[in-house]
């Protein structure tokens, strides 16, 4: 990116406290207004109806029984006639909401953005059902598949090509999720009993969490960022790759045209997202760093999932993503890069429509250095990857702080 | 043969037979597309060609045969879909048809031992499951074959 691109702050996050549970008592309006005023709280001095425009994510008419949910959200909110963008991206959904967010705030039409997303699947008896909607529905839904099924296909492929031949690594991505969820007091396992490493070398302790929540963050234009924070964090680069949703294309017909990423060889991409390359590639361009600057990273820890996206964000070479986990590498203590810092979707819990922020929000805690007991010394520079559907919308978000120095 | 799919149904969005009569020739004869400008085969079939753009596609039927490239058993029933819980495992698998083209499809009245990578399967028509709107779907799974044995007459040219 040749010329320099104005940045977007954000100065106020808020979130549900243990997204892996459900909240019988809640509806979706109070999660949502919950963490949208917390977010509001966080940004000193910022007045809700001084807010100008919102996005919000969730999984969809289908599944959430809710529609036409923009006036909705102006309304609960009371910023009134601001406009309300809605997204319905599965488990990526509140990371595409970042990504209208940071356009709006880029674009000089809005200047103060709240972006949100929730969760609340215990209010729909046939959630499970309605969940895998969000699939291309001819002919994956229509035959029984569920986004499950296409991770686990795709674990099982990116396992066996690279040699992985137990369940070792799963059980050392699961153990340093748990860690670092005890230390998060907002995760569902904070307070628990730490599990041993061997009860977890199990084909199920890589598997989410599922659960309810909401979160939100604020976004001004970067020369009003002091306004309302001591601590500022930067999006320095944004991205979103979409591909097929059909699990058969990762491996056969070509599904991103042309522009398939270089120097990855089709019949030979073992599990690896084309997608998820794309939009790292794009988001460090942006960004202007390489994954050699990046200090933590939060990724969608379900399956191999987390293996493949230490891969396609260049962290470690393909095939060695389960290995980092294994070598202890993902811990505070590993010397390298460590992540999932919150816990992860193992840990943290995983209310899939407030997913992707919440990844951002424990980015911005890392980076105003204000998360305790699990800081990561000197992080500057700290990278968000989510997933929707099983690899089918791709984000990559790059944050930085003022210490930053390219 | 409804006892083995007898789950409830409260309130469910109500599928549209239209829907998927549209999509017989897709289900039942494994057709897609093919591109008349750059020859590309697409499955499912596309309204745009994937590899060139074109609007210019044509029926095309994919061969009934292929090998697994993907396997997955699973025995948890979380999230299954209604109509499918009483079917545990759950075996999902790619397969590659022989003219290069992938499909998403479930393996059949096979031992699970025999459902590997590499293993040939055949195409079969078989029934899915009964719709919300009591209609029953039809649609291919595939069965692993040895070699020289053939089992596409009573199911491929239906």
């Amino acid at each position: 990116m040749s010329e320099k691109r104005k940045r977007v702050a954000i100065v106020g996050i808020g979130n549900t406290e243990k997204p892996g549970n459900i909240h019988p008592f809640q509806t979706w309006k109070e999660l949502v207004a919950n963490a949208a005023y917390e977010a509001i709280g966080d940004a000193k001095g910022l007045k809700p109806r001084e807010i100008d425009g919102a996005v919000i994510a969730y999984h969809g008419e289908g599944v959430n029984e809710q529609g036409g949910i923009g006036g909705s959200v102006a309304d609960l909110l009371g910023i009134a006639p601001a406009p309300v963008f809605p997204h319905s991206m599965n488990c990526s959904g509140s990371a595409v909401a970042l990504n209208t967010g940071w356009e709006m705030v880029a674009s000089g039409k809005y200047k103060r953005v709240l972006v949100m997303g929730f969760e609340k699947e215990g209010d729909n008896i046939n959630y499970t059902e309605n969940i895998n909607i969000s699939f291309d529905t001819e002919y994956d839904y229509t035959f029984g598949f569920r986004h499950r099924d296409g991770f686990e296909l795709m674990s099982n492929y990116y396992m066996k090509h690279y040699g992985y031949k137990d369940y070792k690594a799963y059980a050392a991505m699961s153990y340093a999720a748990h860690m670092y969820g005890r230390m998060n007091p907002k995760a569902s396992v904070y307070g628990k009993p730490m599990p041993a490493l061997e009860s977890l070398e199990t084909p199920s302790s890589c598997f989410s969490m599922m659960g309810e929540g909401a979160a939100a963050a604020i976004l001004v234009p970067e020369e009003d960022a002091y306004l309302y924070t001591d601590h500022p964090v930067y999006i320095q680069g944004i991205s979103l790759a979409c591909t097929s949703h059909y699990i058969a294309h990762r491996v056969g017909e070509e599904p991103m045209g042309p522009a398939f990423p270089a120097g990855l060889r089709r019949e030979e991409t073992y599990g690896q997202s084309a997608a998820l390359i794309a939009a790292a590639r794009d988001a460090y361009e942006m960004a202007g760093i390489t994954a050699k600057d990046i200090d933590l990273a939060q990724v969608y820890d379900l399956t191999a999932g987390s293996f493949w996206f230490l891969d396609g964000l260049g962290i470690t070479e393909y095939g060695k993503g389960a290995q980092y986990f294994i070598d202890g590498k993902a811990l505070l203590d590993g010397g390298a890069v460590p992540i999932n810092t919150d816990g992860g979707n193992i840990a943290r819990g995983h209310a899939s429509g407030a997913d992707g922020l919440n990844q951002v929000i424990e980015n911005v805690i890392q980076l105003r250095e204000e998360a305790k007991e699990r800081q990561v010394k000197d992080a500057n520079c700290a990278v968000a990857a989510c997933v929707g559907s099983a690899f089918a919308h791709m984000t990559v978000i790059v944050l930085t702080n003022d210490q930053f120095k390219i | 043969m409804s006892a083995e799919f007898q789950e409830q149904i409260y309130r469910h969005t109500t599928a549209s037979c239209t829907r998927s009569w549209r999509e017989r020739r897709g289900r039942y004869l494994l057709e897609g597309t093919r591109c008349k400008d750059c020859g590309a085969v697409h499955y499912p079939r596309r309204t745009v060609c994937s590899s060139c753009n074109g609007r210019n596609l044509e029926p095309y039927r994919h061969p009934s045969s292929g090998t697994i490239i993907m396997a997955n058993i699973c025995w948890q029933a979380t999230g299954v879909h209604f109509g499918y819980g009483e079917n545990i495992p759950r075996i999902s698998t790619v397969i590659r048809l022989d003219d290069g083209v992938t499909v998403l499809a479930e393996i059949t009245d096979t031992d699970l031992d025999k459902i590997v990578e590499g293993a040939r399967v055949e195409m079969v028509l078989k029934k899915l499951h009964r719709e919300s709107n009591s209609t029953w779907m039809y649609g291919y799974k595939f069965v692993v074959v040895e070699e020289g044995e053939d089992q596409s007459d009573e199911s491929a040219d239906t």
